[in-house]
């Protein structure tokens, strides 16, 4: 299909593993209260995910990470009636990347700096507030920022700054238990949502940019102990010598200098980053969790870590019970240009080179492909039509700096997809920000950012965003809306033929979702970068969304939930 | 005119210096703390008779006593301890603090750091130059130096405050990264070595204005 362009016009546990603090939280907790018909958070809540119109139970709305709403109350026909019906101002006027979750009329949303919220879902009306109390030393790229709760039983479930994991008392806001994830002085930090399933609270890790070893850590979800670690960083992380990405672009390796660097130095895997910035898939079927790897440390410097760098820049998928590596696709093996993988992927049954329906895997790379997977082996069907502008693939970074599209953020940055089945289009958010990519060899800092060199943005080059709605049966692109500013936050659509996704100018946005023609659009008053969600209590649908700015991009700053609903 | 790094520190700073070794020797015979700095009792004896010392040089009231020496109070707690640290380790190099923080522990240096970060950031009322903030946006956005200064280059943890930091101090101690003369962040040295002396100054004159 042809594809079409259009610019938008404008309880307590005490146990080993874990701190517990019983009472201890109830000093930070602001008019705390009982909420009378709250119901806690079942498994089979969790499972059923996809195909609940009142709830919003995970980050990316059901374990397939879909981010598609089952209940079609707004739609094409009436979103044009859609007003806020309530707007709740946080205490932290700072970047803002959370997706509310919402259980049974409660709201948790959380902030920068890792407060947390209960709102009644139909008011904006505070439940309570809890506020973590970070250690003196947080080490963090990109914001303080956090991307929402996991909820699971009568507890909730967040990540922090300072690299603990904390549970609270789904009706109080109370401290349960918290325990720590990594050293956070090493470089490690969390601002991904946790999952929750099976009694496990799963999690990755900030650090890529500090030298750290990337994992994916389960916690039990009543104790806080570690069940299993999964480390993305492999003591053997040699691999195959891959001289060609997954689209089969040379990327100009010098192989036998790396050989010989192995030879001299070792495998590298103590400090070659790795992290997971997103929440896992969950495949309960096959009990699996599919997750994305980000880049190796040191991003630009490559001399220091011969190899592949394995599972750097990858799609790995492990045992649910056990954390045990099952299979994984690298899309950039050796990258040198922090084009890693960050969005969440989803599990869809996709098409395969023979046009037959197979269980699938999708992700938006920070490369502007959609990549597709065989959720079997991980292996690769098919990737898309490039989303934004390629220039000088792959142009090795050098010292006085060396110009590539796309710049280090992508392509598609952390923001999670939407997938409309019916439609069999991922919509993906996409940045072009033209960069310089600046090398420059340094030893290990022990902790502190360690790029190997510098990501400049070219002041002087035109910035914009573009959002992609690519059929991922075939890998073509059906339409595309650009934007005056990169796009960073995230997508939901709806069963009503809806796409919403915010703008780093404050605008909120929603699209037809066949065509991506513009039915409705309200100015929010700073930057809307974070996840859209909805949810559904006494009847009536809402969608609501942070605007909070963004540091990453430095989109303006604000502190605002907006709930929205249609007017008669 | 850039001063070059230590000339100062010298006369001022080693006269104090000379007391180093009895003041953290001598715990047995210390004095009692001097009650007018506020806070000063809940620090450990030894760090209590140092702070003085520090003092000396970074400003009783905060404001520095000399143009190389930065705001420390009110300073992030993360960032004073990891500079503390570094300058223990030696991969931050100044000859009076690497002797300073030579005999100090790690529990020493938290106390020391979240001490100075407790006590309020004094306002300097410096001034910038026409057009300095132009070129400051130009270089921010071109380096992304929000991204970890955050917004208002306020910082947070282990990142600084930059806003209304000391301009001397600011010249003096990026055009030390880009030299690499202090060589205990690389990514900040890679970063300003695109950066020209000129704009380093205009940038420095920037932040230490707001």
């Amino acid at each position: 299909m042809k594809k079409h362009t259009r610019w938008l016009a404008g309880a307590s546990f005490f146990v080993a593993a874990a701190t517990a603090v019983g009472s201890a939280g109830a000093e930070e907790v602001k008019g705390a209260t009982k909420y009378g018909d709250m119901r806690t958070v079942t498994q089979r809540m969790l499972n059923a995910a996809a195909g609940d119109g009142n709830n919003f139970l995970h980050t990316n709305h059901n374990y397939k990470q879909t981010r598609f709403y089952p209940n079609a109350q707004i739609n094409t026909s009436n979103v044009h009636r859609l007003r806020p019906a309530w707007i709740f101002q946080t205490e932290v006027k700072e970047t803002m990347e959370t997706t509310p979750i919402v259980v049974n009329g409660v709201m948790y949303v959380t902030t920068a700096f890792n407060h947390v919220y209960a709102l009644d879902a139909r008011t904006g009306e505070e439940l309570w507030h809890y506020k973590h109390k970070l250690g003196p030393i947080t080490v963090y790229c990109c914001g303080p920022n956090n991307r929402g709760v996991a909820a699971y039983g009568d507890m909730v479930y967040m990540g922090t700054l300072d690299a603990k994991l904390v549970a609270l008392d789904a009706k109080t806001g109370k401290l349960v238990w918290e325990t720590e994830i990594a050293d956070p002085e090493l470089g490690y930090s969390e601002t991904m949502a946790p999952t929750a399933v099976d009694g496990k609270i799963l999690i990755g890790t900030n650090g890529g940019e500090y030298g750290i070893r990337g994992f994916v850590k389960a916690f039990d979800a009543k104790t806080g102990k570690l069940l299993w670690t999964f480390y993305t960083i492999p003591e053997n992380s040699v691999g195959v010598w891959a001289t060609h990405d997954a689209t089969g672009r040379d990327m100009k390796r010098n192989i036998a200098a790396e050989k010989e660097a192995l030879a001299k130095m070792g495998d590298p895997y103590k400090t070659l980053g790795g992290g997971v910035w997103q929440n896992p898939a969950v495949d309960l079927e096959r009990r699996r969790v599919y997750f994305v790897v980000g880049n190796p440390s040191p991003d630009l410097d490559g001399s220091l870590r011969p190899g592949d760098n394995l599972y750097t820049d990858s799609l790995v998928a492990v045992d649910l019970d056990t954390g045990k590596y099952i299979c994984h696709f690298q899309y950039i093996a050796h990258d040198v240009w922090d084009l890693d993988a960050v969005s969440p992927p989803i599990l869809v049954d996709v098409k395969d080179k023979d046009g037959k329906l197979v269980p699938g895997v999708i992700h938006g790379g920070k490369t502007g492909h959609i990549y597709v997977h065989k959720r079997d082996d991980c292996s690769l069907i098919r990737f898309s039509e490039a989303m934004v502008p390629q220039e000088n693939m792959w142009t090795l970074p050098t010292k006085e700096g060396a110009r590539m599209l796309p710049g280090a953020n992508g392509g598609v940055e952390w923001s999670p997809m939407a997938v409309d089945e019916r439609l069999g289009l991922a919509y993906a958010m996409n940045l072009h920000q033209p960069m310089t990519y600046h090398v420059e060899s340094t030893p290990y800092p022990g902790g502190k950012l360690w790029l190997g060199g510098a990501f400049k943005v070219i002041p002087t080059e035109e910035q914009w965003g573009i959002l992609s709605a690519v059929d991922y049966h075939s890998g073509k692109i059906r339409w595309e809306v650009k934007t005056p500013q990169p796009l960073i936050g995230g997508v939901l659509a709806t069963a009503g033929g809806l796409v919403f996704f915010g703008e780093g100018n404050g605008r909120f946005n929603a699209l037809d979702a066949a065509t991506g023609a513009q039915l409705w659009s309200f100015q929010a008053g700073a930057g809307v970068n974070a996840p859209p969600a909805s949810y559904t209590v006494d009847g009536k649908q809402y969608i609501v969304v942070a605007a909070g700015g963004n540091t990453q991009l430095d989109y303006k700053r604000g502190n605002a939930i907006i709930a929205f609903s249609l007017v008669d | 005119m850039l001063m070059k790094r230590g000339r100062w520190f010298l006369p001022l700073c080693v006269a104090v210096l000379g007391g180093i070794g009895s003041s953290i020797g001598a715990q047995t015979e210390r004095s009692p703390a001097p009650a007018a700095i506020p806070g000063l009792d809940q620090l450990s004896g030894h760090l209590a008779e140092l702070v003085p010392m520090c003092l000396a040089c970074h400003g009783e009231n905060g404001v520095p006593n000399h143009a190389e020496a930065p705001i420390i109070d009110g300073q992030h707690e993360g960032y004073l301890y990891i500079q503390l640290r570094d300058y223990k380790n030696g991969s931050r190099k100044h000859e009076v603090m690497n002797e300073i923080v030579k005999d100090l522990s790690r529990q020493d240096i938290r106390e020391l750091a979240a001490f100075f970060a407790k006590r309020p950031w004094p306002r300097l009322q410096q001034t910038a130059e026409e057009g300095d903030d132009v070129v400051a946006e130009r270089l921010a956005s071109a380096g992304m130096c929000k991204e970890c200064h955050l917004s208002g280059y306020m910082g947070d943890s282990t990142v600084p405050r930059l806003a209304g930091q000391l301009t001397s101090y600011l010249v003096v101690t990026m055009r030390a990264f880009k030299t690499k003369e202090r060589a205990n962040n690389a990514a900040m040295s890679s970063l300003l070595d695109t950066f020209t002396d000129e704009e380093i100054d205009a940038l420095a004159r920037y932040l230490g204005a707001l």
